[in-house]
Formats: structure tokens, sequence, C-alpha cells
């Protein structure tokens, strides 16, 4: 026994005897054998154990009770004459751990003895478990208060891809998300999105990282740079993987912003070095010219040089002025004709593709004011690219694509191509008109989209599209029927009723 | 033999330029405005080399080299890529080469003569 036990009897004879027996027992013990003695004694606070008969030459019941409610980890063990047993149980209840009859039976105190020393040991273990509850505790609300004001979106998946935890910040961009799949919730999908970082965490143990273009709860796209990291159980086994991802899109505003205005310098740039060669040109035929004494070609040359350096002054200037490098030629252009145009181009990659191409044009559409070769440029385009959607949608029985014309008004023309082909994902809606995006795969140049739109919105239009995957896509190109900026002319358009569809093959001829 | 070298581009005077370059040093050399064009011309002529370039009004560049791919007779014809696009040089991912305008002219003879070789 390792208690420090502390004997307080005021019967001398019975205290020696108790503490010889307990001596036996290797305790270290004191003994008190008068109250004042007792009373300074239980004012040290190291007792494990103290020995009491509380009725002595005076009563020291209270003094007893003070102290165990001062330090309840004192195991009190009363022992008083047997006529007064009851009334120390009265005053002790259950302050105390046992009770003794005096004189107190050897046996008897070594067992009440072991069982506090039992019960001590358990207070002790539970005080230590209980600190290290705390502890616990504490930890835990500090790594939840990171996982929680951490300024990143954190989510944690399973293996199905369903989220299971999500922190503060997550909860505010994309709302309460437990028990739904991380695509649908970042990016409206149906189904996994190619390429998921989760699924490769799950597969390979690693960390990965991509960016991407995710939809909040309030409908905005957002670029986020993500990260995963495997979560593992005991035995190494990843049982989910956290995804952290970051809010990049200011830095991706400003890179686009310094893309347009790269790309719009390269535009004005492009304009001026097709002038340079051509100046080159000019002066690789004045060198042959001069070379071979052809004063024809000397003469032509001098001409082609002199009007390619007037033509890069006035590049020059409308650089300076931030005006656009490539002026669109506009011309009259009349609707049914162009529309045949277009539709002529485009139908031998239909016919290839087994694609119905139909027209849906009214009796007399009247004319437009565009830059034809590249407005018929961009329409193949479109055309081209329905066809193509239904090239690789293999569900459907038969594919078309219509060129529909409408004019919502006097001043606007809505050419609406639409294809029930293999239809966008949101991520691909979302970078259609990017410079150099395909969903082609290796055909794809990224460029006909780009352009395409481009050159709409050099006409003052814009495109409007829907899409749904697996349904098709629709889309409705809006340009003003007149060059912009010039006043609306009385037009001489007739706008009734439309004609049938009808196949383009009909419609050709 | 003379090589046959076919040219697209929407600028006359580059046309202009490129042809008289050409024919100079002993190629034959037609021209076609745009990519519609150049793909007719290419079934015509059957040319050995194609100088092609990206932005063009009709069909564009990257079309045009669509098309030219699918035809069995014609997809084996090297391109060279000739642009003042920024980026052009991934335009025409399979191209034998992409020449910047404007151009060194020596390069320009160089690449094709290596091209035709």
């Amino acid at each position: 026994m390792t208690s420090q036990i502390l004997i307080i009897d005021g019967d001398k004879k019975h205290s020696n005897r108790l503490k010889q027996q307990l001596e036996t027992m290797s305790c270290e013990l004191v003994v008190s054998q008068t109250p004042e003695e007792a009373v300074e004694n239980l004012r040290q606070s190291h007792w494990d154990i103290v020995l009491a008969n509380p009725f002595g030459r005076i009563d020291l019941s209270e003094c007893l009770l003070s102290t165990k409610k001062e330090n309840s980890g004192i195991q009190l063990i009363v022992f008083a004459r047997k006529d007064r047993l009851n009334a120390a149980m009265d005053v002790f209840s259950t302050q105390a751990f046992s009770y003794l009859e005096k004189p107190v039976n050897k046996k008897k105190l070594s067992f009440v003895l072991a069982s506090a020393e039992d019960q001590i040991r358990l207070i002790k273990e539970n005080k230590k478990y209980a600190r290290q509850v705390r502890y616990l505790n504490d930890n835990q609300d500090l790594l939840n208060q990171l996982f929680d004001e951490v300024p990143c979106n954190i989510s944690v998946q399973n293996k199905d891809l369903v989220i299971t935890k999500t922190n503060k910040e997550f909860n505010y961009h994309f709302g309460e998300s437990i028990g739904q799949h991380c695509y649908a919730v970042y990016k409206k999908r149906t189904t996994p999105c190619p390429e998921c970082p989760v699924a490769r965490t799950f597969e390979d143990g690693r960390s990965h990282r991509t960016e991407e273009t995710v939809t909040s709860k309030s409908g905005q796209h957002v670029n986020v740079l993500t990260q995963t990291a495997p979560i593992k159980d005991k035995n190494g086994q990843i049982t989910r993987v956290m995804e952290l991802s970051i809010n990049i899109s200011q830095i991706r505003q400003l890179q686009d912003h310094l893309a347009s205005l790269g790309l719009m310098l390269g535009s004005m740039f492009h304009g001026v070095k097709g002038t340079l060669t051509a100046l080159d040109g000019g002066i690789y035929q004045l060198e042959t010219g001069i070379s071979q004494n052809d004063l024809t070609a000397v003469t032509n040359a001098h001409s082609q040089i002199k009007t390619m350096a007037e033509k890069i002054k006035k590049m020059v200037a409308e650089i300076l002025d931030y005006a656009k490098s490539r002026e669109l030629n506009y011309e009259q252009v009349d609707v049914k004709k162009f529309v045949k145009s277009v539709v002529e181009t485009s139908r031998p990659l239909a016919k290839k593709a087994l694609v119905r191409l139909k027209v849906d044009i009214p009796e007399h559409p009247g004319t437009i004011e565009v830059d034809a070769g590249w407005l018929e440029a961009a329409l193949v385009n479109f055309l081209e690219n329905g066809v193509e959607a239904c090239q690789v949608e293999k569900k459907k029985k038969t594919h078309s694509v219509l060129l529909a014309v409408n004019r919502p008004d006097r001043d606007q023309i809505c050419f609406t191509v639409s294809d029930n082909g293999i239809g966008m994902d949101q991520e691909i809606k979302d970078k259609l008109f990017n410079l150099f995006f395909t969903s082609k795969g290796p055909t794809g140049t990224g460029l006909g989209m780009f352009i395409a739109n481009r050159v709409i919105r050099y006409h003052g239009g814009r495109v409007e599209f829907v899409s749904k995957p697996g349904r098709g896509t629709t889309f409705n190109i809006f340009l003003p029927t007149q060059k912009p900026g010039k006043p609306s002319e009385e037009n001489l358009m007739d706008i009734t009723t439309h004609s049938d569809i009808l196949d383009a093959d009909e419609y050709n001829h | 033999m003379k090589k046959k070298i076919l040219v697209i581009d929407d600028d006359e005077h580059v046309r202009e330029y490129l042809v008289s370059l050409f024919s100079n040093n002993g190629y034959e050399v037609a021209v076609a405005e745009d990519g519609k064009q150049g793909l007719a011309q290419a079934k015509k002529m059957m040319p050995d080399l194609i100088t092609l370039d990206i932005e063009m009004p009709g069909e564009w560049g990257p079309r045009f080299y669509h098309r030219l791919s699918q035809e069995p007779d014609l997809k084996t014809i090297p391109v060279i890529v000739i642009s003042g696009l920024p980026g052009h040089q991934r335009a025409v991912e399979k191209a034998a080469a992409t020449v910047s305008k404007p151009f060194d002219r020596d390069k320009l003879l160089k690449i094709v003569k290596q091209t035709l070789t």
C-alpha cells in the first residue's frame, strides 16, 4: 500500500493498535491522538485516507466533513463504538467511504482499506481520462474551428463521390450539401466529371490538382483551383478524400483581361503583319524588276509599296486610337441568296455525316448590311458544329440541323442554328467561345467558335444559346440589319409567315 | 519536273508576293483566296505543298485543313501555315511547319525546300 493515511483516534491504546496493524501493511501513516493534532493534520491536503473516530473528547464531525468537502478525493473511513455507529452514519451519510465498529476488526480493516485504495486508483484514473477528454475536446474544437474558418472551400467525399463533410466557406458558396454528389453541387452535373481529381486520389492515393469552373448556389460561375488529399483509416485504406478549392476568379478575370488586351493588340498586329508581308512582297518585286531591268515590274512594285506604306500609316494611326485594325466590308446582302450560299457550303459535310440540313426562312426575308464573307464563315461554323454534334450522338435514329431565319423587329435579324446532337454540359458551355478551347479532341482547333463569335460581335450582334446534354443545342445569332451607327432607313421588308420547313436540297433547287 | 505549290491566302498582295517568290525559285504556283477555293484547286492540281493562311473569310485555315485531311488523295500533302494570327502554331497541329508573317524570304524558301525533299 502506498496511500498516505491519517489516523484520528483519541483512544491511545486503540490508536496504537491500529498503527501497528497498518505498519505491518507498510502504509505511510500519521496518528493524531488529540483533537488539536487532528485539526492541524487535517489542514494538510495530501491524505489519501483518513481513518477517524469523530466522537472523541471533542466532536470532530464538522471538521472532517469540511475537509472532505474541500478535498473530495480523500477517502473517509469512520469508526465508532457500536452504540455510536448509527449516529456516525447519520452525520456522515455517503461522505464516508465505510463505517467500522470500534474496536476495529483487523481483517475487516484490511478489506476496507484495500477497497478504498481501489477507489482512489479509479478516481485518479478518472481524473486522468477526464483531462485527456478535455484535451481532445479542446483539440477537436480547434480543428473544427480551423476546418470551418480556413478561407477556402473544403469538402470530404466518400468513394461514391457523395459529400460527407463540408466547412463554413463551402456551405456559404454552395449551400448545405452533405449527402449530395460533389459533381451535382459543384457543376450541376448528373454524372461524374471526366478526370475527377477525387476519383483519381481514390485510385492512386496521391494528391491531385485541377483547375475547374464551378457554379455557386447563386448561379455564378467561379474559377477554382482544386487540390485533393486522401483520408486513410488505421489500416492505411483510403476511406474518404478531402477536396479543397480556392476561388481564383479574380486572377482568371485579370488573366482574361490581359489575354483579351493581348488578343486585341494581337488582332491589330495581325493586320500589320499581313501588310508588312505585302510590303516585303513589293520590295521583292522591285528587286526582281530592277535585276531584270523590267520597268513595268518596277512601276507595279513601286505602286504596291506606296499602297502598303499608306496602309501601315493608317493602321498605326488606328492602333494609336485603339481602333479596330480589321474593317468589315459591309455590303447589302440578299438574305435568301446568302442563306443559300451558307447551306451550300455546309451541305457536303452534312451529307457525309448523314445529317439532314433543314432551312426555315420567311418568304421575303429582305436584305441585310453585313460583311458577307465573314458572316458566311461564321454561320457555316455554327452549322458544321451542329453537324459534328449530331455525328457524335449515337442514341437517336435521325439527326438534323436546322437553320432558321427570323426578323424579331425591323432593325434586327436572327439566325437560329438548332441541332439534335449530343448537346453541351455546363463546362463546355462556359468555355464555348474561349480561344483554343475545343471539345472535339485532336480534330478541333479551338478557333472556330471563338472567331465566329468575334465576327458576330464585330457586326454589333450577339450569340445566345441553350443546350442540354443528350438533347441538342440551339444558337440564336442576333445581328443588326444595318451597319452599326448608320441611321435606320425605311426597309422594304416583308416579315410575313414562314414557309414550311424544307430540306436543304429542296431549298436549293 | 517542277514541284507544284498551292498558295491559300485572302490577302491579294501576299498571294502575289508568294507567287513571284516561288515561281522565281523554280516552282509551279497556283493560288486560292480561301479554304473552299483552296480545296477545289488542290483537287485539280494535286500540289506537292500547300501554304495556308489561318484567318480568312469564307473558310478559314483550320477548317480547310480538316477537310483536306478527310480527302484520301490529298491528306498527305504537306501544309505550311503562314499567318500573323497570335498562337497560329496551335491552329493546325499537324502542319509541316508554321511561319509567322512577315516572314524571312530565305528562311521560307529553305523550309519549302526541306519540306519538299
